[in-house]
């Protein structure tokens, strides 16, 4: 099992008001799964995300992560499974804007402790694999959006993750290049990754093998496509 | 993560952002230079004048005067105004009331042209001097001699002078007992003065002394203002001599137990403590403006790190989901900030040196970098940097990676 969550809620605290993000969720992802999360603005589908990838700590429920007991273990130990099981795509691509597509995708096998060459090394052959060869010395800037994300997405498999999170990768996209980049995320699914992304279009929804709707940070349907 | 990779990363992050890094780094060398030149130059003119002051005053005498010896003290000097003359009356009486612990000089000083053959010098000073002025100035005469008691009690027309005012009248050794006119009087040249050098950049060697009793006859009036020095005599403290002094000036005045001083009596030791005070004063002006420049320079980089902030929140979001813990994203800001800070200090403390180096070449003032303004200037930078570069950094590492990736 790559994820299982039991039970797990989130509330935020923002002064006297409490928000309920999620109120109780079951999830389960085995390997191989490519499941997207859907639901309206607010209803918790980033909230889930950061949960499973380790962003941020549940307030009740028990969560664990390749069969490894999440809630109990220290900051330093999460940044370390994040880095090991985990590659984030997110909406905004965030990228570093003043380094090099390849000094982008090396960014996780620095913090991995991989030496400089077999660092350049893998993240070049990322690059070919994403398509962006030709584009590793250029700077985001000099990048289209889909070439943006698709360093992302080199970036977020680089260090061969168990699970590739993706939250809205297509939401500052038009939909030619939103498809391209869906195509993509298809592609490395096929190679056998697990994959859980986030979205909000039920066009981009249905690309994945599975589809958990979510409502007012409930799980309203679960069904394979 | 590796060591290197943390200066790799820093040194990656300086030099992808040149503009951010060159301002920050800016804000601390404008403050730096600031502080290091401007101590430096304070701390070289207060050696200046010290030296220059040492080099007039003879440390082992001390003034009757009613000159305030006290800078700021505006109202002393208005009082002092209503108070009687010093006179040459006062240091005849002074040294013969205290012939025994103690040798009395005194001065007028009255200005005029001299004449030698076809030469002119104008505006000289004139120093009507006592007998004892020699030994108490420590006069030395190169050539020739000084003037006697006896050509003293004679009014002599025998005249002293300076080696610079000999040298821009063209009188050398040979004219020793020739004639000059001193503002229309002849006078016989008794001697040249070896030469004392200059203070505050004026030569202390271009006056012609004459006996006090001739300076009376010929450009003073009795009662007139005088400026006398008292020398205590081997074996006796200047401690004794000026209180003795002090009461015999009070008896002379007829003082009474209750009113103060008509007259201040004034050591070295004193006026330079009270230029002392005016440099510290100065010295704590310059703190000021250099406290000024450096907060400025601080408000400069904080400002180019608050507009860098949520960029960099966002930032160390990123790098948490990738896997750095919050010791990799300190340590790496950490040495990014330190870096691009002490470069900055460096180059003020480069900067701060080369104007140091400016002023002690080209002015008399022997303007020194001292070693703890360099030590505070890097010290500075080295704040600044972990203030203004850090901590927010810091902060963004105790967020947890989901709010840092959310900073707006
Ligand atoms: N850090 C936070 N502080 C307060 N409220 C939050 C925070 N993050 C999310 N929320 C709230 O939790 C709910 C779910 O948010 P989110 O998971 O981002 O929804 P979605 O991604 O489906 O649009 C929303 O009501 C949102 O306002
Ligand atoms: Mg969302």
């Amino acid at each position: 099992m790559v994820v299982n969550g039991t039970g797990l809620r989130k509330v935020y605290r923002m002064g006297e008001v409490e928000v309920e993000a999620l109120a109780g969720v079951d999830i389960k992802i085995k390997r191989g799964e490519f499941v997207t999360v859907t639901g309206a603005s607010g209803s918790g589908k980033s909230t889930v995300l950061s949960i499973i990838g380790c962003l941020d700590r549940v307030t009740s429920g028990s969560y664990s992560l390749m069969d490894r007991d999440v809630e109990i273990m220290s900051d330093s130990e999460l940044a370390s499974v994040r880095n090991q099981f985990i590659g984030f795509v997110f909406q905004t691509f965030n990228l570093l804007p003043r380094a090099t597509s390849v000094q982008n995708v090396e960014l996780p096998l620095i913090y991995a402790g991989e030496g400089r060459r077999e660092r350049r090394e893998k993240a070049m052959a990322m690059l070919e694999k994403v398509g962006l060869g030709s584009r590793a010395f250029h700077r985001p800037s000099q990048l289209s959006g889909g070439e943006r994300q698709r360093v992302a997405i080199a970036r977020a498999l680089v260090t061969e993750p168990a699970l590739l999170l993706a939250d809205e990768p297509t939401g500052n996209l038009d939909s030619t290049t939103g498809n391209s980049i869906m195509e993509l995320f298809q592609s490395v699914h096929n190679e056998g990754k697990t994959i859980l992304l986030v979205t909000h279009d039920p066009e981009v929804a249905v690309k994945g093998t599975r589809t958990i709707q979510l409502k007012d940070g409930l799980i309203e349907r679960d069904v394979s496509n | 993560m590796k060591s290197l990779d943390v200066l790799a990363t820093a040194y990656n992050s300086i030099r992808s952002n040149p503009v951010r890094s060159f301002l920050t780094s800016f804000g601390v060398t404008a403050g730096v230079t600031a502080v290091v030149a401007l101590v430096g130059l304070v701390s070289g003119i207060g050696g200046f004048v010290q030296n220059e002051f040492e080099g007039m005053l003879n440390s082992n005498a001390f003034e009757i005067t009613r000159r305030n010896p006290d800078f700021g003290d505006s109202e002393g000097r208005n009082a002092s105004r209503s108070w009687p003359s010093i006179t040459a009356e006062n240091g005849e009486d002074l040294a013969v009331y205290t012939d025994s612990i103690c040798t009395v000089a005194w001065e007028g000083t009255s200005s005029g042209a001299v004449v030698f053959q076809s030469s002119t010098a104008l505006d000289v000073s004139i120093q009507g001097c006592s007998p004892q002025s020699e030994i108490v100035h420590g006069i030395v005469v190169e050539y020739g001699r000084f003037f006697t008691e006896t050509e003293s009690d004679a009014r002599s027309r025998v005249c002293i002078l300076g080696a610079d005012l000999a040298e821009t009248l063209g009188i050398t050794e040979a004219d020793v007992g020739s004639a000059v006119k001193i503002a229309g009087h002849r006078f016989t040249i008794s001697g040249i003065e070896e030469a004392s050098g200059s203070a505050f950049g004026v030569s202390m060697d271009s006056n012609v002394r004459i006996p006090y009793s001739t300076y009376q006859n010929l450009f003073s009036r009795p009662g007139s203002e005088v400026v006398i020095t008292v020398m205590p005599l081997d074996g006796v403290t200047l401690e004794e001599a000026l209180e003795e002094c002090v009461s015999i000036m009070r008896n002379l005045r007829g003082l009474t137990s209750d009113d103060e001083n008509t007259f201040y009596a004034v050591t070295q030791e004193g006026s330079l403590s009270s230029i002392n005070e005016l440099l510290s004063a100065v010295g704590a002006i310059t703190i000021g403006i250099a406290a000024v420049s450096l907060l400025v320079g601080g408000i400069g980089i904080m400002n180019i790190t608050l507009v860098s902030v949520a960029e960099r929140t966002r930032e160390v979001g990123t790098r948490r989901a990738l896997g750095a813990t919050r010791l990799d994203v300190v340590r790496q800001f950490l040495s990014e900030a330190v870096a691009v800070s002490l470069l900055g200090g460096i180059t003020g403390l480069a900067l701060g040196t080369g104007i140091i180096s400016l002023v002690s070449a080209l002015t008399p003032v022997p303007a020194v970098v001292s070693p703890w303004s360099a030590v505070a200037a890097l010290g500075f930078s080295w704040a600044v940097g972990l203030v203004f570069g850090v901590y927010p950094a810091w902060k963004a590492a105790g967020l947890s990676p989901v709010e840092a990736l959310r900073y707006e």
